[in-house]
């Protein structure tokens, strides 16, 4: 009796752990990974770099073809940049379309909330999530126009 | 015991071609003028994990059309080789990773530049990759880290989009 709900309680926290997989802007924003950056650029300066460099490295798709999950299909990272006078948010999101992994919006890597601080400063709020903290010093890197390279994404989680 | 290790020999033929991607591929033969010198920082392969990097060299047409050249191994720290001038140009980067023990077993990832080079002018490239990063830099003249000779990649030329995933 206490295997069986050994097994059970380990089951439940996998699927459990599974289930809290962090989607969209709003719910990376309430996870508490959350760091500040100041950054010596006019708030015009840092949007398009961060725009540039999210379209360059983080816009990229993946064929899966593996006899493990099942099936054929096909993954992608999509960037967004919503970009307004005062403020912008950067943030990329993986989409499976691979039968028996997961098909849609599967997961999002980081947020950059980005405000100009005066005419020569910029402000990034960046959240980023459990598995992506190669975002912590890249994204503040690519804002300052840096030539930080991208990360090495592949099909699969 | 003959035909095991002839199978063996088969099995490992195979499995290094498809490693190597490009195997059957050409290899680029380089122009005579040395244009583009190389400076590559890579990881270096062990027992988990083995790495390979390649950049692919096409030729460009009117038509966003492609003439595959060949193939440069990424595997000296400095490499100079000589690519043609005054025609548009794609410039593949790629970082292939064997993963010995998990799902894909090869994963591969590229980054490009569509460039028309001038004749007698020099150029670098910065190829870096590690376990986490990669990047593939290039620059007008043969220094590279200066930010003002940086070469921009060009993402909204119509021929990128025709590229799609490659950049």
């Amino acid at each position: 009796m206490f295997i069986r709900s050994f097994v059970f309680f380990v089951l439940l926290g996998i699927v459990g752990s599974c289930a809290a997989e962090l989607t969209t802007p709003a719910e990376l924003r309430e996870w508490d990974a959350v760091t500040n950056h100041e950054i010596h650029l006019p708030y015009s300066a840092v949007v398009q770099n961060l725009k540039r460099m999210g379209d360059e490295c983080m816009n990229k798709e993946f064929g899966t073809d593996t006899n493990l999950i099942g099936g054929d299909g096909s993954t992608q990272y999509v960037p967004t940049a919503n970009i307004g006078p005062t403020k912008a948010e950067f943030y990329t999101q993986w989409y499976s379309n691979t039968p028996g992994y997961g098909e849609g919006l599967q997961w999002i890597l980081y947020v950059a909330d980005v405000t100009p601080k005066g005419e020569k400063m910029t402000k990034v709020v960046l959240y980023v999530s459990p598995t992506s903290d190669w975002a912590q010093s890249i994204i503040p890197a690519w804002g300052r126009g840096e030539d930080a390279g991208c990360p090495i994404l592949s099909g699969f989680r | 015991m003959l035909t095991i290790s002839r199978i063996g020999v088969a099995v490992a033929s195979i499995f290094l071609t498809v490693l190597a991607g490009c195997a059957s591929d050409p290899a680029y033969i380089s122009t005579a003028d040395k244009n583009l010198h190389i400076e590559n920082k890579l990881i270096e392969s062990g027992f988990a994990h083995k790495y390979y990097s390649y950049l692919y060299v096409s030729e460009v047409d009117q038509n966003c059309q492609f003439k595959y050249l060949g193939y440069v191994a990424l595997d000296k720290p400095i490499l100079d080789i000589g690519l043609p001038t005054n025609k548009p140009l794609l410039l593949r980067a790629e970082f292939a990773t064997f993963n010995r023990f998990s799902q894909p077993k090869v994963s591969r990832i590229d980054t490009s530049y569509l460039i028309q080079l001038k004749p007698n002018a020099k150029y670098a490239a910065d190829i870096q990759r590690n376990e986490i990063m990669y990047k593939f830099t290039l620059y007008n003249g043969q220094m590279i880290g200066d930010p003002k000779r940086r070469i921009g990649k060009n993402n909204n030329n119509a021929c990128s989009k025709i590229i799609g995933t490659a950049d």
